[in-house]
């Protein structure tokens, strides 16, 4: 099924794009882009001996990896459009005790649509796409589509959903519709967009979405210059988006059998989650300042949190095998583990901007993650430097902290380093 | 008698000195035909920009600009790690979009998004009689071409400079210099024409040279080359949404 869904995407695209490009006159020329970026890369890291997932994922202390992060845009004038965006890696894991080295290989498609536009008004793109959602950095809790963002991740996730849009865009109001494919049939969704720009300063959306197997979600995103008219204040902005859904998205601890035991119990509903955040650039210096909170209202309190990893933490096998369910439930909501969070960014692109031979081709960014409950904490600083044309060099050290049973606390890995050379194309 | 010659001199001191008068007429007619000279309202053009320090470290990036009168989107084509980076403008709003995450923000007038000496107002705000009131000086001389002189009076402050001198060439109205002034009256920068290629009274081919005047040693080398009129520009290209869906601006349609 699942193959077959991929096919018929496939072939949509395919069809779409011919009839496209068939509305065209012939002589229009057809024009290509090959855009992205070569990162080879090199991580060691220092093991937490005390993570929960230390047994069942240990991790590699140091890796090595070749990534190609690119873009293949396909164009007919502008009304046309085929976009294929990729990342392949090949992975090294290297075995200091014996040498021995492990290799893998993947592409990931992160998208691959057609696009095309009748007058200049509206647009339809089918195919694998990420949608464009909030405003948030670091977390998107009205977005109930896409393949969700991992604050703790240090490259972005690029990759979409297969996706039929549809997209009004016109003053005052902009209108977005869509219907997501997936797997299963009874997983097909169906979403709306409103978005408006009337408000002076203020970009505004309202969205809903529905699926027979996720249910409903309604969400409001805001984003505000409140002093976009007062030189030197312009560039701070703030931003509101939260969502209200009905099925629960993620388990909440439920008591087994034996005594110490945790199952990953399905969530009731409604349920809700929000965040605001707000962002500013110093001028003169651009340093760049951005904070962001969010709430989930179905993340595990404290005690709970430290109940699942005692529970994970069992000397006890049967409590053990019986609370094992919470290894994949808790990995794939990294950062949304908890119910409340900061997040702290500070950047600078480059220390000066004034022809200085080394201060102007190096930068910084620090980030720090904190979960507000347990206060373990998550943060990164890094130096990107690029002294040859076209190409960076980055060296990335992240730090994980907390008590043993907490969420930061028992990330694989406590320290890691990871040195980037980056080649643009 | 001699107190009413008394009183009518007094009185013609005490008149305010008047402009002089523009020999050619109506002077926001002609304003707008000097912007309309360099670059019309309707077009397209590749630029490319080399900023040079003091230090003797220099900068090159490219780019190209669609201009819709007073909507604008400007893209970077290199270096590569810029590519895809805009710059919109949608009448008195300003948005980029950054290269890697296609993520779009609202930045502003006076930010300087590709650096060096231009200002996303350089780049993006070519409609002199919509941000300033012009007033005739006179007549000058400079680089060995007769002038007229103008001075240009932001109407709105964030997005335009306080004040401006333009000297406009009377044989072929293309700026020759235009000088850049902070409320202060301090001289921020100037920016000179260096060459232009004119066909048919258009420029075709026009080069810049922006200078900090605080550090002269500090430029910008523009050139705005393969300038064409368009007689028509989708509506689409300069909104956020547009900017937002990660779709490229073809330079060819």
């Amino acid at each position: 099924m699942k193959r077959f869904a991929r096919l018929a995407a496939a072939a949509l695209v395919a069809a779409a794009h011919l009839a496209a490009a068939g509305h065209l006159p012939a002589e229009e020329p057809l024009s290509f882009d090959l855009s992205g970026d070569l990162d080879a890369q090199a991580v060691s890291s220092s093991a937490n001996q005390a993570s929960a997932f230390a047994a069942v994922s240990p991790v590699q202390e140091v890796t090595a990896a070749g990534i190609i992060d690119g873009k293949l845009v396909l164009s007919k004038q502008y009304t046309t459009l085929g976009l294929f965006d990729f990342t392949f890696q090949t992975a090294n894991v290297l075995n200091p005790a014996n040498g021995a080295k492990l290799e893998s290989f993947s592409l990931t498609v992160n998208e691959l649509y057609s696009d095309v536009n009748f007058g200049d008004t509206f647009f339809v793109r089918l195919g694998k796409q990420r949608l464009k959602w909030g405003a948030g950095y670091i977390f998107n809790p009205s977005d109930p589509v896409n393949p969700p963002k991992d604050p703790i991740a240090l490259r972005a996730v690029r990759e979409g959903v297969t996706a039929l849009k549809l997209e009004l865009i016109a003053k005052p109001i902009s209108i977005m519709s869509f219907a997501v494919l997936y797997d299963a049939l009874n997983q097909t969704g169906f979403g709306t967009k409103l978005s408006t720009s009337v408000i002076p300063n203020t970009d505004l959306s309202v969205s809903g979405y529905w699926s027979e197997s996720e249910s409903w979600t309604a969400a409001l995103n805001a984003s505000v210059a409140p002093l976009y008219d007062i030189p030197g204040w312009d560039t701070l902005q703030l931003w509101f988006e939260g969502s209200i859904y009905d099925k629960g998205r993620y388990a909440t601890p439920v008591s087994g059998p034996i005594p110490g035991t945790l199952l990953p119990g399905e969530a009731g509903g409604p349920n809700y989650s929000l965040l605001v955040g707000s962002s500013a650039q110093l001028p003169v210096i651009r340093t760049v300042l951005l904070a962001e909170y969010y709430h989930l209202s179905e993340g595990l309190s404290a005690s709970e949190l430290r109940a699942v990893y005692r529970a994970l933490h069992s000397t006890d096998p049967a409590v053990l095998a019986q609370s094992g369910g919470w290894y994949a439930e808790l990995a794939r909501r990294p950062a949304r583990q908890g119910q409340d969070y900061l997040f702290l960014s500070l950047s600078q692109p480059t220390v000066t901007d004034s022809g200085h031979p080394v201060f102007d081709k190096v930068g910084f960014l620090a980030t720090c993650l904190l979960n507000l409950e347990d206060h373990s904490f998550f943060s990164t600083g890094g130096v990107t430097t690029s002294f040859v044309k076209d190409s960076a060099i980055n060296l990335t050290l992240s730090w994980a902290n907390g008590e043993t049973p907490t969420e930061f606390g028992n990330l694989p890995a406590t320290l890691s380093a990871t040195l980037d050379v980056i080649v643009y194309f | 008698m001699k107190s009413i010659l008394l009183f009518v001199a007094a009185t013609a001191l005490a008149l305010p000195l008047e402009a002089e008068t523009f020999p050619e007429g109506d002077l926001a007619a002609y304003i707008d035909s000097v912007d309309a000279v360099m670059l019309p309202v309707n077009c397209k053009a590749k630029m490319a920009v080399l900023d040079t320090f003091a230090t003797g470290e220099d900068r090159a990036s490219d780019g190209f600009f669609i201009r819709k009168d007073n909507r604008v989107v400007w893209v970077a084509t290199a270096p590569a790690s810029q590519k895809n980076f805009a710059l919109l403008r949608d009448e008195d709003l300003f948005y980029e979009r950054l290269a890697t995450t296609n993520k779009v923000v609202k930045t502003s007038a006076t930010a300087n998004a590709r650096g060096g000496e231009t200002s996303n107002l350089d780049l993006t705000r070519f409609n002199t009689n919509r941000d300033y009131t012009a007033r005739y000086l006179g007549n000058d001389t400079v680089e060995g071409k007769e002038c007229y002189r103008f001075e240009l009076r932001a109407k709105n402050r964030k997005l335009a400079y306080s004040l401006v001198q333009l000297w406009v060439d009377k044989a072929t109205r293309m700026p020759v210099k235009k000088a850049f002034f902070a409320v202060s009256g301090m001289a921020l920068k100037y920016f000179t024409i260096t060459r232009a290629d004119m066909n048919e009274g258009r420029a075709r081919e026009v080069e810049m040279r922006y200078v900090d005047a605080l550090k002269p040693e500090n430029s910008s080398r523009l050139r705005l080359y393969d300038i064409r009129p368009l007689s028509r520009v989708p509506d689409q290209f300069f909104t956020r949404e547009y900017l937002e869906s990660g779709r490229l601006y073809p330079y060819d349609f």
